[in-house]
């Protein structure tokens, strides 16, 4: 693909003596950030990694941890604005409803 | 023995296609918050009890991707509530969830209408479904398919096995080309409003506001300004892997910069205002740039840690450039009603 953002900033972390290698987090991984090998999974690509959430939200066994969110620039102007903080923010893709989440 | 009628209990199709509403949904944000279809169980072609089960969001753009993909073919989707948003967003901001799917399977009886236990997700929808969390919940195992619904009839036919390749997201030009209305309409419309408000004190003379007066005025800010939206969410988007750097602030920077210097070298009320070119040289880039910022939000690749650093050194300079615009504005106004 060729595009891509800010390096260093990914708050991914893979604690490698809980995985299993079950593969989970390469199967979910929308930018190639793991590798399975030696029975282990490994970050290959850690500036690729757009914190989603969608490795740690599916780890069985906790092995990954990253501070995830939507990379919005409007979401987290409307938060300082509103709110006071960046992380508290929404826009337009949060839906006519915004009652929060539901998990 | 003659068994009796079955009642017609077949969930209903999913809604035919709709060319008009796939356009208008990329140009028209109140059309698009309202392109929706109800949840609940639908199907393609005449699926039994052993078809697959695909699970989408009810917005109708999705819909519809899921409808073209899968044409010709007989499978049960489940349609979530997600707000009429899209599958990654939803998931991000937490409607495409574990408890959602759980309560669609209820309210839907899927449990009784098919003999298997499977349900097949859209990758993207992983950072808002945990799938142990929903076998525990529900007893049905997840699949997560590819990312694109165009490569579900491969994933199917091919054992539910996904290449690589269908698990990488891109981001294509046409992709890029498709999301910038949507970038360019709320600009425009901040846009309009600042240019009525400097046409009107523009136009203001001792005997009232002069139309011609007005427009003698502000046609080069009006030129400034809609080159501003085309540096700003026309060119990013469309140039994104060419304009130099990685923060999108600064990309927007750039093509705004190139923008300004275009204003002032070929609009000759600009050049010999001495106000008026600073004006657009501070503001032109600002602007561009704040354009390209928000276009993070509808990226495929953006990390919120990532936005966030920028917005730690952009908006401070957003907020002083502002400033200086108007410091400036008012100074060419100004002059215009002094030599006018």
């Amino acid at each position: 693909m060729n595009q891509f953002y800010l390096r260093g900033v990914s708050t991914l972390k893979l604690a490698s003596e809980k995985c299993t290698g079950c593969g989970r987090c390469v199967e979910v991984c929308p930018h190639g950030v793991f590798d399975i090998n030696d029975r282990r999974a490994h970050i290959i690509a850690l500036d690729n990694c757009m914190e989603c959430g969608a490795c740690s939200q599916n780890c069985a066994f906790g092995a990954l941890s990253v501070k995830s969110g939507v990379g919005c620039a409007t979401a987290m102007i409307n938060g300082i604005l509103t709110k006071g903080d960046p992380d508290l923010g929404t826009c337009d893709c949060s839906g006519a409803v915004s009652s929060g989440t539901c998990c | 023995m003659i068994a009796s009628p079955k009642c017609d209990t077949a969930a209903p199709h999913l809604p035919p296609l709709n060319f008009m509403g796939d356009v208008l949904c990329r140009v028209s944000d109140k059309f698009r918050m309202k392109y929706s279809i109800k949840p609940g169980l639908y199907r393609i072609g005449n699926p039994s009890q052993e078809s697959n089960v695909l699970v989408t969001a009810n917005y109708r753009l999705t819909c519809n991707h899921v409808r073209k993909a899968m044409e010709n073919r007989n499978v049960h989707v489940l349609v979530l509530n997600t707000r009429g948003i899209n599958v990654w967003c939803a998931a991000g901001k937490g409607t495409f969830c574990t408890a959602e799917i759980v309560r669609q399977l209820t309210a839907s009886d899927l449990g009784s209408k098919v003999s298997h236990r499977t349900l097949i997700l859209p990758q993207l929808s992983a950072s808002g479904v945990n799938a142990s969390k929903l076998h525990k919940a529900s007893g049905f195992t997840i699949k997560f398919g590819p990312i694109r619904a165009s490569d579900i009839p491969a994933y199917l036919d091919n054992n539910f096995s996904a290449t690589p390749d269908m698990r990488r997201v891109r981001f294509s030009i046409v992709d890029r080309a498709k999301l910038v209305p949507m970038e360019a309409v709320p600009a425009l419309k901040t846009l309009g409003v600042f240019l009525l408000i400097a046409a009107i004190l523009f136009g203001i003379t001792r005997t009232g506001i002069i139309f011609k007066q007005a427009l003698a005025g502000v046609w080069p800010i009006v030129v400034a300004g809609l080159t501003s939206v085309f540096t700003g969410s026309g060119l990013p988007p469309l140039l994104l892997p060419f304009i130099p750097g990685r923060a999108f602030s600064f990309k927007g920077f750039c093509t705004g910069l190139i923008g300004a210097v275009a204003v002032f070298l070929f609009l000759q009320p600009v050049r010999t205002d001495v106000f008026l070119a600073a004006f657009c040289l501070v503001a032109m880039p600002a602007f561009s740039s704040y354009q390209a910022f928000l276009f993070t939000g509808s990226t495929t690749f953006t990390s919120p840690s990532g936005v966030k650093a920028e917005l730690k050194i952009a908006l401070p300079l957003y907020l002083a450039g502002a400033g200086i615009s108007l410091v400036l504005f008012a100074a060419a106004l100004y002059r215009f009603w002094r030599f006018s």
